[in-house]
């Protein structure tokens, strides 16, 4: 009992008031946005805007007109749907001793007229030096926190090509994995390097084979808070031909131009509110590409899009790789799947849905894992020592 | 076509000397109520009576849902949700009534339960037939504490063995039955009555 509930409660009281206030101010934003976005007859404009400028924040890059609804195209009527999602234990330096465990959760689904699933997991423990310790510089740095989730990332991509590769040929498959496209960012010239050099073309390669396969791979975000369309709105808005933003707007605070008034209205505006009175049931957005400098620079021919999705109770955002965006068959055969797993779903793709309920690791099961390995060490004739600080928590003694 | 060779369909998954639970190869595949199962402890084959099954989630934290409201049929709910049979499970328990003590079969108790991971068998008639020739494990169905009323486990254990007997013989087994189980009874004739009015299916 350490969490004081009524000092909390006072603050929650708060928070309501905020959200309303919140919601308020963007719907104004929104009909702002609107109203920018109805304007940009030629979004190849926007598209030279956005490559000229040097925003402060990220802005998408339009690849086709703002205002565009796609219905999703009929799927064959044989079909298969691969999906991969992952957890981690993380390493405890306190516990008895020093692994951290990847569960991918991985799923295949075909429907039609001989209808399959596939539902299972595929645990990987890192326990070697080799596995625990990165070398980044002239440092070593233990495996955890944003590194493991991008070795999780790392592995959720090879398991799903490697599901891949089980499909059979010519049957139209699509490929869904949770979330971004995006890895993530690590702090330090070391770690970026090993991010760069040895994790990302890892990455890559798995969606080199997706393309050799045929199999358009997807990633899903459910209420997206992204804001990189938005972004581009506000540097349509600027008054500048090609804004610099990154030192600092050149406008201050005191009668600035109705366009940067506009810009820092719609700051904190999400992509997805943009699409939602736009976008029927099913419809995808126009295409965008990600600025993403990683994606940009490293990426090639898996350089990041985005569209967004009516995906039936909330708009969803799908990244796809260049290869897919500019392949009007394998988009529309990702769209149209992601459609589907949607409503079959109700809401969200069935796929992903048990590819994360594969992939969970639940407080059970931690503590299964602890008892595993507990009783390796003591086969082993091993002790079993956790950390003084450790023991205290355990015996939490009065 | 009636079945003539015991056939696998399961695996014991909770063992105990009195019962065991067991889940189903296939999704709602459990035997009929009263059917006779054989199990083993690895030496010795254990004869057990069908008394309860339960089909739902393998997740306790999930729980199905109504899913067919557009679809014709209900096979189309699994044409549409083809993951759904490896999430669910069909389990099914079963009172432990003998064992086979080397060419004999025993009518109680055996001296250890069936195996975890143990196969099921649904028995042969021909096996049900050689088990039920004695009513000795009609006392333990009647003393049982069963998931369902135990008069309804008895009715049904006896109805499946008058059927797998040739017409002839049916009416005197069920006859034979009927003694044994007013001896057992009589001191109920209430629900003597009930039994008897259901063995009669």
């Amino acid at each position: 009992m350490t969490l004081d509930l009524a000092a909390v409660g006072r603050q929650i009281a708060a928070v309501a008031g905020a959200v309303a206030a919140r919601g308020a101010a963007e719907g104004d934003a929104l009909r702002q946005a609107s109203q920018v976005m109805a304007g940009i007859a030629d979004h190849a404009a926007l598209a030279a805007k956005v490559e000229g400028s040097r925003p402060a924040w990220r802005a998408a890059l339009p690849r086709e007109p703002l205002l565009l609804h796609r219905a999703p195209a009929a799927l064959p009527a044989e079909w298969s749907v691969l999906a991969s999602d992952g957890s981690t234990a993380e390493p405890d330096r306190h516990g008895i001793a020093l692994c951290y465990l990847i569960n991918v959760g991985l799923v295949m689904l075909r429907y039609g007229s001989q209808v399959a699933a596939r539902l299972f997991s595929e645990p990987r423990l890192g326990y070697s030096d080799d596995d625990l310790y990165i070398s980044a510089g002239q440092q070593q740095v233990l495996v955890s926190g944003p590194v493991l989730a991008i070795l999780r990332q790392c592995l959720e991509s090879e398991r799903l090509a490697d599901l891949a590769a089980d499909t059979p040929e010519g049957l139209p498959t699509v490929a869904l994995q949770d979330g971004t496209l995006m890895l993530g960012t690590l702090e330090g010239a070391g770690l970026e390097q090993w991010l760069q050099s040895t994790l990302l073309p890892r990455v890559l390669a798995q969606y080199d084979r997706l393309r050799a396969a045929g199999i358009p791979l997807a990633a899903y975000t459910s209420r997206p808070r992204h804001g990189e369309v938005t972004n581009a709105l506000r540097l349509w808005a600027c008054p500048e031909r090609f804004p610099d933003c990154q030192h600092g707007c050149r406008y201050g605070d005191e009668a600035a131009p109705a366009g940067v008034q506009l810009c820092r209205a719609l700051g904190h505006l999400p992509d997805r509110a943009l699409f939602q009175s736009l976008l029927a049931p099913g419809e995808r957005s126009a295409l965008f590409r990600s600025q993403w400098a990683v994606s940009l620079h490293h990426y090639g021919q898996h350089r990041l899009h985005f569209f967004y999705l009516n995906a039936g109770p909330e708009t969803a955002r799908v990244e796809v790789p260049e290869w897919v965006a500019s392949d009007p068959a394998l988009l529309d055969l990702a769209q149209a799947a992601v459609v589907d797993q949607c409503e079959r779903g109700r809401g969200y793709p069935t796929a992903l849905l048990e590819a994360h309920e594969q992939a969970v690791l639940r407080g059970d099961d931690r503590r299964q894992f602890a008892v595993l390995l507990e009783t390796a060490l003591a086969r082993a004739g091993l002790p079993a020592i956790t950390s003084e600080k450790e023991r205290g928590k355990q015996l939490r003694a009065l | 076509m009636e079945q003539t060779t015991p056939r696998r369909i399961g695996e014991v998954i909770e063992a105990s000397t009195t019962e065991f639970v067991a889940e189903s190869y296939e999704l709602h595949d459990a035997p009929p109520l009263g059917a006779l199962l054989r199990a083993s402890d690895g030496s010795t084959d254990i004869y057990a009576v069908a008394c309860h099954a339960r089909t739902g989630s393998i997740d306790p934290g999930r729980r199905p849902i109504a899913r067919g409201r557009d679809d014709e049929n209900e096979d189309e709910v699994y044409r549409r949700h083809p993951e759904l049979p490896q999430l669910l499970r069909t389990e099914f328990r079963a009172l432990v009534v003998g064992f086979r003590d080397g060419d004999v079969l025993r009518r109680h108790l055996p001296p250890r339960p069936p195996r975890l991971h143990g196969f099921i068998y649904e028995c042969s008639p021909a096996e049900l037939v050689a088990f039920s020739v004695k009513f000795d494990c009609l006392s333990t169905l009647l003393s049982a504490t069963p998931p369902i009323p135990a008069d309804e486990l008895v009715a049904a254990f006896l109805r499946l063995a008058g059927a797998c007997r040739a017409a002839g013989a049916r009416q005197d087994y069920l006859v034979a039955a009927g003694k044994e189980l007013a001896r057992a009874l009589g001191n109920n004739p209430q629900r003597l009555t009930v039994l008897l009015a259901r063995m009669q299916g």
